[in-house]
């Protein structure tokens, strides 16, 4: 009797949060369908009648679209590995090594991994155009190792943690140097860490707006997101073209949550994100 | 100390840590020596700040700032904490309710601030359709141009797309309460309303206290959602502080001037971050 | 000729001392077990001896090669570990071929050392299996596997059995020793458990604090120990401790600190006015029903039946003694009773903390 009324009591804020978690992103989907003259429409119309694919084609071929996509791609994967190779060294020698300053220097990297983009865009720009850097994809790809460099070395020093000191020791008795026991030993038992560090990476790159504002300017160099606000900058937007380009610049991302759900819920929990 | 003495673990870290140094450190001490000099160069005492700090916009600024921090994190917990407790009920499609609560967190930033922009449409807008169905209104409301509307409708896109976080934060913490505490106060005789009270509530205190901490500094950084969405208008009705950062820079070239504003607000940040540290450090000693 | 000899070995953690200045030899095809307390210096020695721990002071050979300075993997070591430590990600053969192939060796050669040790230990069957798959006395093998692989001249092993339960521990214990009478080769085996101690060691070293408190083979140091901690630490039930002083003027009597006269017919040759310690062992008591000139009083206080013997725990000379006897027992707590000491296995110790054993 009581878990019947219980189900009834949460049925229904249950449902809400679903609505309201799911509304809008559906809202996006179905208007990226829809036609030009059933967007602006007063009452508007719950769905496309008929769905049309034009704001996609919009998007795809007559916009800049593609190669911000490529753009961000490339920006993406680049800081992603990059971050990745300087970490898997730095995470190891602080999970595996006690040093004078390791905590000190475990702090600054946690400084580093909050600390908000916009107290460092000034002096930031000033370098890389000294360094004749912006509007490249290696400026960008540097820059973005502030996003994603702390975020790894945090991530991955815990997951070196969790790997018993007494493999390692075996290891060395077996006559695997130091970097023997890291590649041979600690690396491969590290994969899970690898796989979700590669991901939170490449998802926050994908989603930085504010180093892409400033440090890629020009049309050639946009990432996805400074494409995406700029359609609505523009006093006539069109929205169909905005929600279809949101839905192509989504899809990426949905892919990987899909796939690989557990883990980002995973590393949602360590806390280890920059929103 | 020869280089041989030198601790392996010190050449492990030491190429992220230069690394680190010249993208955080660097800059920062660049931030710093800009904002005592003039364009030229030339040391200019605390002129910038004087003048950044007394621009007529500066106090508008500020409110808008707290206003929209304040205002994410309280919503942001409070939808967080209720989805959070409700997922840890049992009921049929839970871990699909629990993906699909995911996806505010999941959608790319400028992907929310724009599909948001598109249902706040004062004409188009679904949100006012709605709202105007029901009778909440009787006539379109330009959320995002009015004055009085424009942060309230930010802070909701905003308390939106971070729920999610501290739901499942919640969620975990709550998993960690053994269920015989739920028992006991259940054979102690206690409501639903008691559990959450004496039970849940206390159990989350930590957790609650370091997410407050780490959604204030992520408010406190939120270029993203306002300044695709309205760029800080209307009439800088929604100009928060690290925007006003970029705009000084960016749109009227004045470094010295932002870079001056980067100090203060880099300071205040480092209050916070302490704060969270320290937090952070008494739970990893638990 | 792989002897492993300690000279005036330190370990010092900042201003922390572990091991103070020990000395100690470890013969040709020797086992010897080091024992003591959690906390006592023995994994630490036991890894300063694989290399795993740098040394602070003093010097460590291995075959008579000073090697504090050499890597573990020149020493001619391999090392058993308390979780086994099995590379989670190999194979049970990839596991037990790491060294060799590390060393560059042959697959032929690697194949044929494998296969060998695999046969000696009966891991065959398992060679494809990945750690997970195994049991825990299985992977303990493989453990001993990955570490014969490679022939060295000493075997280390660091509390091998505490992660398996009694039964297995027992079985584990039987072929760790037999493997070493097949193999002949110097091994050093560290444990908290004076049990595997007594039978598995040719000699027994036991330590406390950083400290080597005695070193003998195993029935010597149970006979004769050193100090009341090795007395107390060998032997279970414990050895039986009572305070007091000899009763003057000849020494035919042992005062309790309570007054209880325990009679002595050989009276010791030892100072009359000095606190001393009484020890004997709980099978050297034997229960009597009524007063003997030979016996002291005591009430029972727990009956523990294990089969082949019963433990009595009887309150008396102020303190707890236990008594252990082989026939079944029919006492009672609170039942009154009488303990008559063996007289040739009564000893003294100092009064003091860890006080010396006394000659009589």
């Amino acid at each position: 009797m009581r878990d019947r009324r219980r189900t009834a009591l949460i049925a229904l804020p249950v449902l809400i949060l679903v609505v309201l978690a799911v509304f809008p992103f559906l809202w996006m989907a179905v208007s990226a369908f829809k036609p030009l003259s059933q967007l602006y429409t007063i009452p508007p119309r719950w769905l496309p009648s008929p769905p049309t694919l034009d704001n996609f084609r919009n998007v795809l071929f007559e916009s800049n679209i593609p190669r911000y996509f490529v753009n961000s791609l490339i920006i993406s994967v680049g800081s992603t590995f990059l971050a990745l190779v300087f970490a898997i060294f730095a995470a190891y020698g602080f999970a595996r090594f006690d040093f004078r300053g390791r905590s000190a220097a475990l702090a600054f990297v946690l400084i580093g991994q909050l600390l908000p983009t916009a107290t460092v865009i000034v002096p930031l720009y000033i370098v890389l155009n000294y360094l004749g850097l912006i509007n490249t994809y290696l400026g960008l790809i540097l820059v973005y190792l502030i996003l994603t460099l702390p975020l790894s070395v945090w991530m991955l020093t815990g997951y070196f943690r969790s790997i018993p000191k007494e493999l390692e020791d075996a290891a060395i008795i077996d006559g695997a140097s130091q970097l023997g026991v890291l590649f041979r030993i600690s690396l491969p038992l590290v994969t899970p860490g690898i796989i979700a560090v590669t991901l939170y990476s490449f998802v926050a790159t994908w989603n930085e707006f504010v180093f892409a504002l400033s440090f890629a300017t020009e049309k050639e160099m946009k990432t996805l997101p400074i494409g995406l606000a700029e359609f609505s900058t523009e006093f006539d937007t069109d929205w169909g073209a905005v929600m279809a380009a949101s839905f192509v610049m989504t899809l990426p991302i949905a892919l990987i949550f899909l796939v690989m759900q557990r883990m980002f819920v995973g590393g949602l929990m360590s806390g280890a994100t920059k929103g | 100390m020869t280089l041989r003495n030198i601790n392996p673990g010190i050449w492990f870290i030491l190429p992220t840590m230069l690394l680190l140094a010249a993208l955080i450190v660097y800059p920062m001490v660049s931030t710093a020596q800009l904002s005592v000099t003039d364009a030229n160069g030339a040391f200019a005492g605390m002129r910038n700040f004087n003048i950044a700090i007394s621009a007529p916009s500066t106090r508008l600024i500020l409110f808008n700032t707290a206003y929209y921090v304040i205002g994410s994190v309280v919503f942001q917990l409070l939808l967080g904490i209720l989805a959070g407790i409700l997922l840890n009920q049992t009921f049929a499609g839970r871990s699909l309710v629990r993906s699909l609560m995911l996806i505010p967190w999941v959608v790319p930033g400028i992907v929310a601030a724009m599909t948001w922009a598109w249902m706040f449409h004062t004409d188009y807008g679904i949100i006012n359709y709605m709202l105007m169905q029901v009778g909440i209104i009787a006539e379109p409301i330009g959320w995002l141009t009015n004055p009085n509307t424009v942060m309230p409708a930010l802070i909701a896109v905003n308390a939106w797309k971070m729920f999610p976080f501290v739901a499942v934060m919640v969620l975990a913490g709550l998993q960690s309460v053994p269920e015989e505490l739920y028992e006991a106060v259940r054979v102690d005789g206690a409501s639903f309303w008691h559990e959450i009270w004496h039970i849940m509530l206390p159990q989350l205190r930590p957790v609650l206290v370091s997410i407050t901490l780490l959604l204030t500094i992520w408010a406190l950084d939120g270029i993203t959602i306002i300044y695709s969405i309205t760029g800080g208008g209307p009439a800088n009705r929604s100009m928060i502080f690290p925007i006003q950062i970029y705009v000084q820079a960016f749109e009227y070239f004045e470094f010295n001037r932002a870079a001056a504003l980067s100090v203060v607000y880099f300071l205040f940040i480092c209050v916070i971050i302490v704060l969270y540290m320290r937090v952070f450090a008494a739970q990893e000693k638990d | 000729m792989a002897q492993v000899a300690l000279n005036k070995l330190v370990k010092r953690y900042g201003s922390y001392r572990a091991l103070h200045e020990l000395d100690m030899t470890v013969e040709d095809g020797e086992f010897v077990v080091l024992v003591g307390p959690s906390g006592c210096g023995k994994s630490t020695l036991l890894r300063m001896i694989a290399g795993l721990e740098e040394i602070s002071g003093g010097t460590i050979s291995i075959g008579g090669r000073v090697v504090n300075k050499v890597r573990p993997k020149e020493r001619d070591i391999a090392m058993v570990f308390q979780s086994y430590a099995l590379y989670p990600h190999m194979t049970v053969r990839k596991n037990m071929s790491f060294a060799l192939r590390l060393a560059g060796k042959p697959q032929s050669e690697i194949d044929t050392a494998v296969e060998h040790a695999a046969a000696i230990l009966g891991l065959e069957p398992l060679l494809d299996r990945k750690p997970k798959q195994l049991s825990g006395g299985q992977r303990q093998r493989v453990a001993m596997g990955r570490a014969i692989v490679r022939n060295p001249q000493v075997f280390l092993f660091d509390e091998p059995l505490s992660n398996l339960d009694a039964k297995l521990r027992v079985q584990m214990r039987a072929e760790i020793k037999e493997l070493h009478q097949r193999l002949g080769a110097t091994t050093v085996y560290v444990t908290h458990d004076q049990i595997e101690a007594m039978t598995m060691a040719d000699k027994i070293v036991v330590m406390r604090d950083g400290h080597i408190e005695q070193v003998g083979h195993p029935l010597d140091l149970y006979d004769r120990p050193a100090n009341r901690f090795v007395a107390g630490f060998i032997g279970s039930p414990a050895m039986n401790f009572v305070a007091g002083q000899l009763d003057r003027p000849e020494g035919q009597a042992f005062i309790a600190s309570d007054g209880t006269r325990i009679p002595l017919p050989l009276p010791p040759d030892l100072p009359k006015d000095v606190d001393v310690v009484l020890a004997i062992r709980p099978e050297e008591l034997t229960i009597v029903r009524q007063n003997s000139a030979m016996a002291f009083p005591a009430t029972v206080s727990v009956v523990e039946a294990t089969g082949p013997e019963t433990v009595v725990i009887a309150s008396a000379c102020g303190t707890r003694l236990s008594v252990v006897v082989k026939e079944r027992s029919r006492l009672r707590p609170g039942e009154m009773i009488w303990l008559h000491p063996q007289q040739d296995k009564v000893q003294f110790f100092e009064a003091t903390e860890n006080g010396r054993r006394l000659s009589v």
